[in-house]
């Protein structure tokens, strides 16, 4: 099995499809693999560890983990607006808080 | 000419670090193990625990948290914690059943994309002196102590473990091949040859001997769960987010 990582502006749009995709291909994405992602600022608010308090940022992105073949068979990038994808060695983690709690 | 290792040991060592290990994307990924919430890390217990691991240094990750570490609260913070700081280092955290801590963090830091040894070790006591943290097979140097902590870890108030991950995030980022735990503290010779031979499997101690409190194989192929080794204590571990193993080496 293999993942694809999409990074996608979180627009009502853009929840849409998703949500859309995950009913209609239930193993496109497992459990807990849908995040929020927001862009990494030097005003963030970090806690002891350097984990993320507050983000200076209000952009907010989708973050998601899909099984690459599910998401070829469902076509949801069709439908994804203004999305980038990463892979397992690549994510923008250098820019973005990914998967925010 | 590069020999293989089984080259170099003879035919009889094992190599540990053959075969796959499990590929942490640093995201979405954790295992949940299944340990008890009383009795594993007791005051008056001794431990050994190795780790066998190629980090993404860059962010901070959490290796173990058994408890509930985090939260702006500090007292949400309970158990213990053994954390990889984005530039290497080892912190390791520690609060015991009645909120007393233990923290200090190594000078000395792992290598990021190549397989690194740690090996915590823990005599009588729950002091900061009372625990000895080697990287690479050479003892570090402790910094930003704190020692405060004198009783055993009870987490049933806040049941949670997990490999890879704290209970909210900072997950690991590579790959761990080896996480063990035995219930006493490893001689000097057994750390010297577990650093070498990459488990202490490998400084002679059989999974069959009794001394195991945890011992993880990681050697599945994506999709599978890690499972216990046989002969050593049985918990199932959950892998969450979708698990992917990779060779190691």
């Amino acid at each position: 099995m293999e993942y694809t990582y999409i990074l996608a502006p979180h627009t009502a749009h853009n929840y849409a499809v998703v949500l859309q995709a995950v009913a209609g291909f239930p193993d496109l994405i497992s459990n807990r693999q849908v995040g929020r992602a927001t862009p990494k600022s030097a005003l963030d608010v970090l806690d002891d560890e350097s984990g993320l308090l507050v983000a200076e940022s209000n952009e907010q992105y989708i973050y998601v983990k899909a099984d690459t073949a599910e998401l070829e068979q469902s076509g949801l990038l069709a439908y994804v607006q203004d999305y980038q994808l990463f892979n397992i060695d690549n994510q923008p983690k250098s820019t973005f808080w990914l998967n925010v709690q | 000419m590069i020999l293989p290792l089984s080259a170099i040991w003879g035919g009889g060592v094992t190599d540990y670090r053959a075969g796959n290990a499990q590929r942490f994307d640093g995201v979405f990924d954790y295992d949940a193990p299944n340990l008890p919430s009383t009795g594993f890390f007791t005051a008056a217990g001794e431990f050994s625990i190795l780790l066998d691991i190629n980090p993404v240094l860059g962010a901070t990750s959490w290796l173990l948290d058994y408890g509930r570490w985090g939260g702006a609260a500090v007292s949400n913070q309970r158990g213990l914690s053994i954390v990889l700081l984005a530039t290497g280092e080892i912190a390791f955290r520690l609060r015991d059943e009645i909120l007393q801590r233990t923290y200090f963090d190594t000078v000395e830091t792992l290598n990021t994309g190549v397989p690194n040894i740690v090996i915590i070790t823990k005599t009588a006591g729950m002091a900061a002196g009372d625990f000895t943290v080697y990287i690479n097979g050479v003892e570090s140097t402790k910094t930003s102590i704190i020692s405060d902590a004198t009783n055993d870890i009870d987490i049933s108030s806040t049941p949670n473990s997990r490999i890879g991950a704290r209970y909210n995030g900072s997950e690991f980022d590579g790959k761990m091949k080896q996480f063990e735990i035995i219930d006493r503290v490893a001689t000097a010779g057994e750390i010297a040859d577990a650093s070498a031979n990459f488990s202490f499997r490998g400084a002679g101690i059989a999974h069959n001997s009794g001394d195991y409190q945890l011992a993880i194989d990681f050697d599945k192929v994506t999709g599978q769960d890690p499972t216990t080794y046989t002969d050593t204590p049985a918990y199932t571990i959950t892998g969450v987010g979708g698990t992917t193993f990779e060779t190691y080496l």
